[in-house]
């Protein structure tokens, strides 16, 4: 198992097991939804924010703790939103656990590297191509929006009432080879052709930080479904796995960490419907997952700004939501460069 | 689309695929308005009489959706930052040889490596 960055995605390869075994995973800049009580349909995507390796940066320009925990560093603004790409290049099935500032963004329980098949804390992939945010209920998630790290928003310190890690974390198991090999064999042997989609998933059934950290707190709500489980619990190879820690330093301070600039400022939701750019709108073929109690609990940044006396988010206009675009799996990150 | 062996007319024709769909925003006048050069030094570039810096290379292939790093050597170029680590560690050099003839999907798998550290 190896862990590798490919033009800012991260790549989770398992050459031991199978060399199909390869996942994918990137961040992609977009708008922050409003914060007014409505659901809103999926933001595009502005293309992928820059990852690099917490070990190619001057050890002396990083918090000692991002070097103990290894990973990839990644630049967010105050208030940015963002959404995690996932994709498995090869159909290769995979369980991921996502977590942010080690609270699974699925079920909101507290991090722990075993998966819990009991309450549902990871997505499948293929099957889950895209996750907006923590799920709050079925079909319903509030939007990844990054906010510094200690003051008090994030949903690491809303549920565990400390400001320790930020940041995401991910962790993939891939599915037996065996069973992928099996799968490839019928496959082969059948004689119609297969359509891609089909290829990629065989299975019919349905079944006290430093001011530059950031954690990602509960935004908006997006209408967004998190896929119930197509595999059999004992179909995943849990001897081996491959996690990431992904830091996330203020964009302020992007340029001291690594001499690069960091990305410009996305425009605001309501700027991006006005100008009549699409939304967009996915159907998922499998059943959704019920939210979680605990993160449905948590205030949004708006909410707790509101309660704080501050005003955490600048521009929270809302605006007369347009027809989506409806899309497959593969479609959404068609904006890819285009800001 | 295959590679012409020379700098010049490789970015001569992927200028003139974008102007293709694109006349205006394409022309050697509009090019060269972007990147801030006059459209003579362009001219002299795609004939390969004159031969560009690093940071126009980089400018025109973004403007072009080229991959600025297949550009370099075609123009005699090492990337700063090559030279840079080719300098404090020179025996990358000898790194470069060994990895040559290695496949592409190995190759990438030994781009980078993420350590997964304590958490």
């Amino acid at each position: 198992m190896a862990l590798g960055l490919d033009r800012d995605a991260l790549l989770f390869e398992f050459p031991d097991i199978h060399r199909d075994a390869v996942l994918r995973v990137e961040f992609q800049r977009t708008l922050r939804v409003p914060d007014d009580g409505k659901r809103h349909r999926l933001p595009p995507g502005f293309g992928r924010f820059p990852l690099r390796a917490v070990d190619d940066l001057d050890p002396a320009r990083v918090p000692p703790d991002w070097i103990k925990r290894g990973g990839v560093a990644m630049p967010m603004w105050q208030a940015e939103a963002c959404w995690l790409n996932f994709s498995s290049p090869n159909g290769y099935p995979f369980l991921l656990k996502v977590a942010a500032g080690k609270v699974n963004a699925v079920n909101g329980k507290p991090w722990d590297n075993a998966p819990d098949f009991a309450d549902q804390d990871f997505v499948e992939v293929p099957g889950q191509p895209w996750l907006d945010g923590f799920c709050v209920s079925k079909g319903v998630v509030r939007q990844f929006v990054a906010m510094p790290l200690g003051a008090g928003y994030t949903a690491e310190e809303q549920v565990t009432g400390k400001a320790e890690h930020g940041g995401v974390q991910l962790l993939a198991h891939p599915i037996k080879a065996a069973i992928w090999e099996e799968r490839r064999a019928a496959r082969e042997a059948a004689i119609r052709p297969v359509p891609f989609d089909a290829l990629a998933m065989p299975l019919p059934p349905p079944a006290a930080a430093p001011a530059m950290a950031m954690g990602l707190a509960p935004g908006g709500s997006i209408v967004q479904e998190i896929a119930r489980p197509r595999e059999k619990r004992d179909a995943w190879d849990l001897s081996v796995r491959s996690r990431c820690f992904v830091h996330l330093a203020n964009s302020l301070a992007w340029r001291a960490i690594t001499g690069e600039a960091p990305p410009t400022v996305p425009p605001t939701a309501a700027d991006y419907a006005r100008a009549g750019l699409p939304w967009f709108e996915w159907y998922a073929d499998q059943p959704a997952k019920e939210g979680s109690g605990i993160v449905a609990a948590l205030k949004s940044v708006f909410a707790l700004g509101a309660e704080k006396g501050e005003a955490p988010l600048p521009e929270n206009e809302g605006f007369d939501p347009p027809e989506p675009i409806r899309l497959g799996p593969a479609a959404r990150a068609r904006l890819d460069g285009a800001w | 689309m295959s590679d012409d062996p020379d700098l010049g007319p490789r970015l001569r024709r992927a200028r003139l695929a974008r102007a293709a769909g694109d006349a205006r925003g394409y022309s050697v006048r509009a090019v060269a308005g972007r990147l801030g050069v006059s459209a003579t030094y362009l001219s002299l570039v795609e004939r390969g009489a004159q031969r560009p810096t690093e940071a126009f290379l980089r400018a025109i292939a973004a403007d072009l959706g080229l991959e600025a790093e297949a550009l370099l050597p075609l123009a005699g170029r090492v990337a700063e930052d090559v030279t840079a680590a080719l300098l404090a560690r020179p025996a990358l050099a000898e790194a470069v040889r060994a990895l040559r003839d290695l496949p592409e999907p190995e190759l990438r798998r030994t781009i980078r490596r993420i350590r997964d550290g304590d958490w």
